[in-house]
């Protein structure tokens, strides 16, 4: 029996397409595009954010930041490079990074409480019924990595540490972290069956 | 210690891709990128896996957020792609049709079966290379052209460019399980009145996907099928379609 129809991808490269084409739009100043491409990426951008920065009202700025970025920048969107959500994503996750790293913010992180606050667990308000087969994939395979592996990979992307201070946290050498979150992604990279 | 070896700036993709690395080392890294193609690869992969991770997080943003951030694109000017920039699309699907553009006309150099005449009987292979990559080309090129994907039953994929003005569709496949040598791949339009009409033989060309096929003399309602035949096709489809697309509106 044939499966059911739809507009899809022709490279089958997942269901973002939709989202690229969208960018396109907006890249030309269409404003109801923006507003679907908010739809699409408010959720993600602001959870990712909250993730890493955590206080809620820097977090808002932060989001509102990259949000209006991905209007701004839009036409630099090239499809050959990335897909749109990580497109967007890379840069909600450098403007977090940024805000974590910068002078006044690192004085009041308390690293001590580093390791435990990036734990995935559902602390966060998940919308979509994809976000939770999101997190259940992620958890799944965060569980196929060795501990060194796992917990530098989400140090460094949840909690927005340089590699040299995961290092610091995890108290293990410099070369080995950046071997380790090499691994662990890769080994992510398979698992979840992200295709480059 | 100046000096970073090649494998130590290829292990740096992940703390790259995590943007766990800064300053003078990361600019070092990205200058290495625009000249290692296999490290801007993994990057690219290592960042859709960190993709994967933010999705895992999404939250509900803040109420006002959505007014806030509109309100404010109302009145923020965009920036101009930059200089290096390829020419952009004209039409959000032009973004699939120049994807699928060099793969296609790639692939078409090989062969590719037309409805209704059959090509390159009299003429040599080069020229009729050339032809049906240009019809090609004017399917994917045509005002209004439209692309339609579906799952098969077997697995893989289906997808079809139709033009509907030029009554000319492209259909293409990918990751569809390989035949034994004693079945084959049947291409049928189906036309509405229930009849069906050979559109060729389906090849799997090495990376699983299939010989793009021009098909012309579409008529309003025709769909297209995939049926499993045995060796050689049949002159009508004996086994239910792993596929049908509709493909004229």
């Amino acid at each position: 029996m044939p499966a059911s129809e739809q507009l899809r991808s022709p490279a089958g490269d997942g269901p973002g397409h939709d989202l690229d084409l969208l960018l396109v739009r907006v890249a030309r100043g269409d404003q109801a595009a923006f507003e679907a491409v908010y739809d699409r990426l408010a959720g993600p951008v602001y959870g990712l954010i909250r993730k890493v920065v955590r206080d809620p009202a820097q977090s808002e700025e932060v989001a509102q930041e990259v949000l209006l970025e991905i209007w701004r920048t839009a036409a630099r969107f090239d499809p050959a490079r990335a897909s749109a959500m990580t497109w967007a994503m890379v840069i909600a996750h450098r403007r977090a990074v940024d805000r974590v790293r910068s002078a006044s913010a690192e004085a009041q992180r308390d690293h001590k409480s580093a390791v435990a606050a990036v734990s995935i667990a559902g602390d966060e308000t998940a919308d979509a019924v994809e976000a939770l087969l999101d997190r259940e994939r992620v958890t799944r395979c965060l569980e196929t990595l060795t501990d060194i592996q796992r917990e530098s990979v989400t140090l460094a992307y949840y909690g927005g540490y340089s590699y040299r201070e995961v290092a610091g946290l995890l108290q293990v050498a410099l070369g080995t972290v950046k071997t380790r979150i090499r691994d662990g992604l890769i080994r992510m990279r398979d698992c979840m069956g992200v295709v480059s | 210690m100046r000096l970073l070896t090649l494998t130590n700036l290829h292990a740096l993709t992940g703390v790259f891709a995590l943007d766990a690395i800064d300053g003078r080392k990361r600019d070092r890294f990205e200058h290495h990128l625009t000249r290692c193609p296999s490290c801007a690869q993994e990057v690219r992969g290592l960042q859709e896996t960190a993709t994967r991770f933010a999705l895992a997080v999404t939250a509900r943003p803040p109420a006002g957020l959505k007014e806030r951030v509109l309100g404010l694109a109302d009145t923020t000017r965009q920036l101009p792609p930059a200089q290096y920039s390829p020419v952009r699309p004209t039409e959000p699907w032009a973004l699939w049709l120049r994807r699928l553009a060099i793969p296609l006309a790639a692939a078409c150099l090989v062969v590719a079966v037309v409805l209704g005449v059959l090509l390159g009987t009299a003429r040599s292979q080069l020229d009729t290379a050339r032809t049906q990559q240009r019809q090609v080309a004017a399917i994917l090129n045509a005002p209004g052209a439209r692309i339609v994907s579906a799952r098969t039953a077997l697995g893989g994929s289906a997808t079809v460019v139709v033009a509907s003005r030029l009554h000319e569709l492209v259909f293409t496949s990918r990751g569809m399980p390989r035949q034994p040598s004693s079945k084959v791949y049947q291409l049928w339009l189906l036309r509405s009145n229930g009849s069906a009409i050979s559109a060729g033989l389906l090849s799997i060309a090495p990376g699983g996907t299939t010989v793009p096929v021009l098909a012309s003399g579409l008529e309003p309602g025709d769909r297209v099928g995939v049926t499993v035949e045995p060796a050689g096709g049949t002159a009508r489809p004996t086994t239910t379609p792993i596929v049908v697309l509709s493909v004229a509106p």
